[in-house]
């Protein structure tokens, strides 16, 4: 009769986890999606889907992969779902630029933004969301040498982009 | 390289292993810049929000799912409790503390106590997960107390026989209704759809469904 009800204390578990990484996970959609409204709902979906399989997370320590996988595969449902056409980068990185004071910031945005998907998510998952390049690799399904060469293709992209700022001291 | 072969879940030390840098990374500078630019800001409602908790940009989605554990309790509730009740002895230490509980804490009991301050109520009850969304009768006695290692809302709400004593239970799951009938007291330690159970007792001829069916409905755990 019960065996799909779940406690509270389970919820107060997944409560605590998702407040722990919400930030974390909606910035990953961002940067995958490129879209705020898509991301905030990519993320809400996300966490509902998270949510009724909750029973399948046996170790809290494995929770921010296990979140972080959930997110990207309702990422990718988003967009075979609505069939989305391109993002308006230059409006998302105008948006973005409001918010950042720093003009490296704003470069690095929006140069970001623009990186192909292959460059810009493993550089997300290492830099925002800290995972090694092994584990990027399981996640993405790569090699650890396919991830080491994105990441380092994807931050010489930058760094042009950085050196072309004038008076900018950051790049190498 | 190191990075080739390293296993580490440790970012820093993925990211400053190899004096190469095979990923790029072994400028501190641009790195710090970088992982500024990728701390977007968050939306101040996400910030905040949980799935359970908000209906964020899915109003009547969330609605739905309101509106399906409101059904689902008011099934237990209309389905009777004869048929699934538990026996006592299966759940006797959960029953025996409730009433050593509740015996330890007897102003609770007494008739006659002044009212509760509604705003103390819902204070009490978010402390203890809980949440008030309806009329739950006149509150003569409330505390958050420890109960199983769980800080708990213990009230006592006017019956007709005196005061009804109710624990509200989130992390106590029971198979079924548990009848409880000792030191005096009858009642129900009731299983909710949603997890977690409410624990109800008072002195016998007291019309314990009615409370029982009135803070089903009045009660919801903060999701």
């Amino acid at each position: 009769m019960t065996a799909n009800v779940t406690t509270l204390g389970e919820r107060r578990r997944y409560d605590d986890l998702v407040a722990h990484y919400r930030n974390d996970l909606y910035r990953y959609a961002f940067w995958l999606s490129r879209d705020p409204d898509v991301a905030e709902d990519v993320v809400q979906e996300a966490m509902l889907r998270a949510w009724k399989k909750f029973s399948d997370l046996r170790e809290t320590s494995q929770a921010k992969p296990w979140l972080l996988t959930i997110v990207r595969r309702e990422n990718a449902r988003y967009f075979e779902r609505q069939r989305a056409g391109s993002v308006d980068l230059d409006q998302v990185a105008g948006e973005l630029a409001v918010s950042g004071d720093d003009p490296d910031i704003a470069v690095l945005r929006e140069g970001i933004l623009r990186l192909e998907t292959d460059y810009r998510e493993p550089l997300v998952l290492q830099v925002l969301m800290g995972f090694s390049t092994q584990e990027i690799a399981d996640i993405l399904e790569l090699t650890q040498g396919a991830v080491l060469t994105r990441l380092h293709r994807a931050r010489g992209k930058l760094k042009v982009l950085l050196a072309d700022v004038p008076g900018d001291g950051t790049q190498q | 390289m190191n990075e080739h072969t390293d296993n580490s879940h440790d970012k820093a030390q993925d990211r400053t292993a190899a004096p190469a840098h095979s990923d790029g990374s072994g400028d501190p500078a641009f790195e710090a810049l970088l992982e500024r630019a990728l701390k977007i800001p968050v939306p101040e409602r996400r910030a905040e929000a949980t799935p359970a908790s908000s209906p964020a940009r899915h109003p009547l989605r969330w609605l739905a799912f309101a509106a399906t554990v409101l059904v689902a309790a008011g099934i237990w509730m209309s389905a009777g409790q004869p048929p699934g009740m538990v026996p006592v002895e299966a759940t006797a230490g959960l029953s025996s503390e409730f009433i050593s509980h509740v015996l330890h804490e007897p102003q609770a009991l007494q008739a006659g106590n002044a009212s509760v301050n509604p705003a103390d109520v819902d204070r009490v009850f978010e402390q203890a997960g809980a949440r008030r969304t309806g009329e739950i009768g006149t509150v003569t006695y409330l505390k958050l107390c420890p109960f199983r290692g769980h800080d708990v809302a213990h009230f006592a709400v006017e019956g007709i026989a005196g005061p009804v004593v109710v624990m509200l239970l989130p992390d106590e799951m029971v198979s079924g209704p548990v009848v409880v009938r000792e030191e005096g007291f009858e009642g129900t330690i009731l299983p909710l759809p949603i997890g977690g159970s409410m624990a109800v007792a008072g002195r016998p001829g007291e019309d314990l469904e009615l409370i029982q069916a009135r803070l089903v409905e009045a009660i919801q755990w903060r999701l």
